[in-house]
């Protein structure tokens, strides 16, 4: 029988770790909106209203409506009752309910995340043993290059040379919008290709190189050179013995590229007009709308920190070593 | 997008980075260091070298590059092609596009310099700290900086900018602020690997103190791998300042960066796509030379990576 990997020990430390930064993030979060300049009374009036008479009315009327004449503590104690009991409170722009609006933004960020990822990954996976595998030889450097170079465009300026090429210039796919794809797959699929190919291409930059550097360090190591001096065919030695040691990083990779992920998905859904999660923090800050800021930014930190907690303890359970 | 490959991310990878058996400590460093000057005229660094100090003399004296001024414009020559007076062509203002993109050069280089500098100030202190010894002052740092790096930056910004309105200096801190934990983390893993070697327990030995041990053998040995971080967070900053442009919370006119100029010609791909497409190939060219730069770094510290 096999001792199990997993302390209940080192479980239960990720988990209090996780909290804590939860509620470290829900503590920044709510006051960088609050003692930041900007009203959100005022944003909501608009400046044409300034000056006109009952204005002040207006205002000491809204910041009633939106709790915001109790002190600073009491605000963030009533927001945490809200999220404790499942209300994440109403937008301050319509007053429309914050998990109904993120619950609706939700799939085109999480079909563009999700969708990019499932192709990305295989890709990296081949492009990085393979430049590893040929150490400075021409598909090496061709890899290298390539990965570089995707790493270094602009994400959004990249989408919109493709919305050029391929929707202004050819007409083969729609430039902007989105379809759920219980409305029509056909279409679903035709308003994410350009949206994915453009995350996909940042995703292979990013992880190719990452699998390269392991690659390059796993082949170094003692046990790759014995296969190889029983003779292992060169693949097996790559494919079975060298990349499943490559992996285990690229576990935890992916769980702290994630958050970078995010800040992607919300320039691509801006260019490509996808109407997700992003697009709906980028409207939600510019007017100051604090509840729907602080529960966008709730729901996105307890994903990334679930993905990376489980990206960490997979990567333990996988690797005895750093268990 | 943020977030770049960084080897060693964990203290455990550190460990297993380094090459078994091999030099340790100061005399690896040591090596490395005339290796890397002894290939220093290799045709690929003279190359980046001379584009260094190009673009550095740029960020200085712009009007070394161009006799034009940046804001001049030309209602004669709007989105015009390019001409001997307009190398790359006017803008939607009859501003010359070379000469702008000449200009943005300065801030680009500032927002990317100061930014990772005061990321360095924040993180190598911290990481050090937390690399040292195991306990509550390791879990708090560790805490802290993986709860703001699972902040997605570009909301970060937002929050800011939207706020404080966009300067460069904004621009410096937020990426700053963003860029530390970075530093920290790979910081923090060398340092674990570092006082896990022999060397540290000799210096003890010997009575040196635990400040001298950091300043000579800790600071001393952690500094190479520190260094291929620095171009990528500058490509990083570089991106995210275009990102941000064109979220229209960049820096205001009349400041002039690449992203701006990439906002300005969002509209006219159509129009004038020499516009749209060179600003945005500056702001490539720029992150990948700085990723070589990197690459290379990254390379000449470790004597099994040469070929």
């Amino acid at each position: 029988m096999r001792t199990p990997r997993l302390r209940p020990g080192t479980i239960g430390i990720r988990l209090a770790r996780t909290a804590a930064i939860l509620v470290v993030i829900s503590i920044m979060v709510f006051l960088a909106l609050r003692l930041t300049p900007g009203d959100p009374a005022a944003l909501l009036l608009g400046p044409q209203a300034q000056g006109q008479p009952g204005y002040q009315a207006e205002i000491a009327a809204l910041h009633r409506q939106m709790g915001l004449n109790e002190p600073l503590p009491v605000q963030y104690l009533i927001w945490l009752k809200g999220i404790v009991t499942g209300n994440l409170g109403h937008s301050n722009q319509n007053g429309a309910s914050v998990a109904g609006l993120l619950f609706g933004a939700a799939p085109p960020t999480l079909f563009l995340i999700g969708i990019s990822l499932v192709i990305a990954i295989p890709i990296s996976i081949l492009t990085g043993t393979l430049a590893a595998a040929r150490r400075s030889g021409i598909a090496d450097q061709i890899v290298r290059a390539l990965a570089s170079l995707s790493l270094a465009t602009p994400t959004f300026w990249l989408g919109i040379l493709l919305i050029v090429l391929f929707a202004v210039r050819l007409h083969v796919l729609p430039a902007t919008g989105y379809v759920s794809p219980t409305v029509s797959v056909g279409q679903f699929a035709r308003s994410m290709i350009l949206p994915v190919a453009t995350v996909v291409v940042y995703l292979v930059g990013v992880l190719t190189r990452y699998v390269y550097t392991e690659m390059c360090e796993v082949c170094e190591q003692d046990y790759i050179r014995t296969q190889r001096a029983l003779g292992t065919a060169e693949w097996a030695v790559l494919f079975r013995y060298a990349l499943r040691n490559a992996l285990i990083p690229l576990i935890a990779m992916i769980g702290i590229q994630f958050a970078g992920l995010i800040s992607g998905a919300i320039l691509v859904e801006q260019v490509f007009g996808l109407g997700g999660i992003g697009q709906l923090m980028l409207q939600g800050v510019l007017l100051k709308d604090y509840p729907l800021v602080q529960g966008g930014v709730l729901l996105i930190t307890v994903l990334v920190l679930v993905i990376t907690t489980v990206a960490d303890l997979l990567s333990r359970w996988a690797d005895p070593r750093l268990a | 997008m943020t977030g770049q490959p960084q080897p060693g991310l964990t203290g455990e990878a550190g460990l297993a980075g380094q090459p078994p058996g091999g030099l340790t400590g100061p005399r690896r460093a040591a090596a490395s260091g005339r290796s890397a000057l002894r290939r220093l005229p290799s045709p690929g660094r003279c190359i980046l070298i001379v584009i260094g100090v190009a673009v550095a003399v740029a960020a200085v004296y712009p009007h070394a590059f161009t006799s034009l001024n940046p804001n001049t414009i030309d209602p004669n020559a709007i989105l015009a092609g390019p001409s001997a007076r307009h190398l790359l062509g006017t803008d939607e203002a009859g501003g010359d596009i070379y000469t702008r993109i000449i200009y943005g050069t300065r801030l680009d280089a500032e927002i990317s310099l100061f930014s990772v500098a005061i990321a360095y100030l924040i993180g190598v202190p911290l990481g050090i700290l937390a690399g040292r010894r195991r306990g509550a002052i390791s879990e708090i740092l560790t805490s802290l900086t993986g709860g703001i790096l699972a902040f997605p930056v570009v909301l970060l910004a937002l929050l800011v900018v939207g706020s404080f309105g966009a300067s460069a200096g904004t621009l410096i801190v937020i990426f700053g602020l963003a860029f530390f934990p970075q530093v920290t983390l790979l910081a923090r893993a060398q340092t674990m690997a570092i006082y896990g070697r022999g060397y540290i327990l000799s210096a003890r030995a010997a009575g040196l103190t635990e400040r001298r041990i950091v300043v000579a053998h800790v600071l001393h040995n952690i500094a190479g791998p520190l260094l291929v971080l620095v171009p990528q967070l500058m490509a990083t900053a570089i991106l995210a300042e275009a990102g941000l442009s064109y979220l229209g919370v960049g820096v205001q006119p009349p400041a002039i960066t690449w992203g701006s100029l990439l906002l300005d010609s969002k509209n006219y791909y159509h129009a004038d796509p020499l516009y749209a497409i060179s600003a945005g190939l500056v702001i490539t060219i720029a992150a990948v030379l700085l990723l070589i730069t990197g690459d290379m770094i990254s390379e000449s510290m470790d004597p099994l990576r040469r070929r």
